[in-house]
């Protein structure tokens, strides 16, 4: 498989360099990416259980006698 | 651009790849400036960019707000980590010939006496409800020494940039 690679510019020279990434950088953004995976799933979970609480809660104002129009007007 | 901007480098991507470096950047400036127009090569969602100092792989912390076009706006934080994450590439799965774009400001870049920060803004582009889009702020507690080099990366191990993204770098004087 080909190595990815990155580009340099030299800011000095103006000169582009194609340099094949060391294991160690494929690594470190493997983690990344992994890291950022961790974090949207705590973000989808944290999403799903405000939405769970939201209907737990309208069901029970509901089951009071509060009507739709009243449950929403709570919002 | 205002004519305290000036043009270091600026490159257009002619096959995929990894990452982008501005290195030997010259000291004569107040801040610098980076902008990009992104697209990544893969279809994994939200796949972020992020940056690196000098080559130094420890020392970033970051906080980023964002929205991804549905639900509520997340914040996310992190600390002492070895890359500053800070924004997305645009999904290869968006709208076709479409790229995302990101802009970070670096003020105070030279000399050795504080440690480094940065700001920004980042979004995807998307004719479909997901888009992500966000500010930042990042710093950089390494080391108080002045930046040399800037390496913009896509936070993955497999997953590219896109042929045509474009990355510039700018120094600003007097800001």
């Amino acid at each position: 498989m080909t190595r990815p690679t990155r580009i340099e510019i030299n800011c000095e020279t103006g000169v582009e360099s194609i340099i094949e990434l060391t294991d160690e950088e494929i690594e470190q953004n493997k983690a990344a990416a992994a890291a950022w995976e961790i974090e949207q799933v705590a973000r989808d979970v944290e999403i799903q259980a405000k939405a769970d609480a939201k209907a737990s809660a309208q069901a029970k104002l509901a089951a009071l006698g509060l009507t739709a129009e009243e449950i929403s007007a709570l919002d | 651009m205002a004519n305290t901007y000036y043009k270091l480098a600026s490159t257009t991507i002619g096959t995929a790849i990894a990452s982008v470096t501005f290195s030997s950047i010259s000291q004569s400036y107040t801040d610098l400036k980076i902008v990009g127009s992104t697209r990544q090569d893969g279809t994994a969602n939200g796949i972020q960019l992020s940056l690196t100092f000098n080559s130094s792989a420890s020392g970033y912390s970051r906080t980023l707000v964002y929205g991804a076009g549905s639900g509520s706006p997340v914040s996310v934080t992190g600390n002492s980590e070895a890359l500053a994450r800070f924004g997305w590439a645009q999904d290869g799965a968006y709208t076709a010939n479409v790229f995302g774009d990101f802009e970070i400001y670096i003020p105070s870049y030279s000399g050795s006496t504080y440690t480094k920060s940065f700001l920004g803004n980042s979004v995807t582009e998307n004719n479909a409800t997901e888009a992500y889009m966000g500010p930042h702020s990042d710093l950089w507690t390494d080391t108080a020494a002045a930046i040399t080099s800037v390496t913009i990366t896509i936070s993955s191990g497999t997953t590219l940039f896109s042929q045509y993204s474009t990355f510039s770098l700018y120094g600003i004087k007097s800001s």
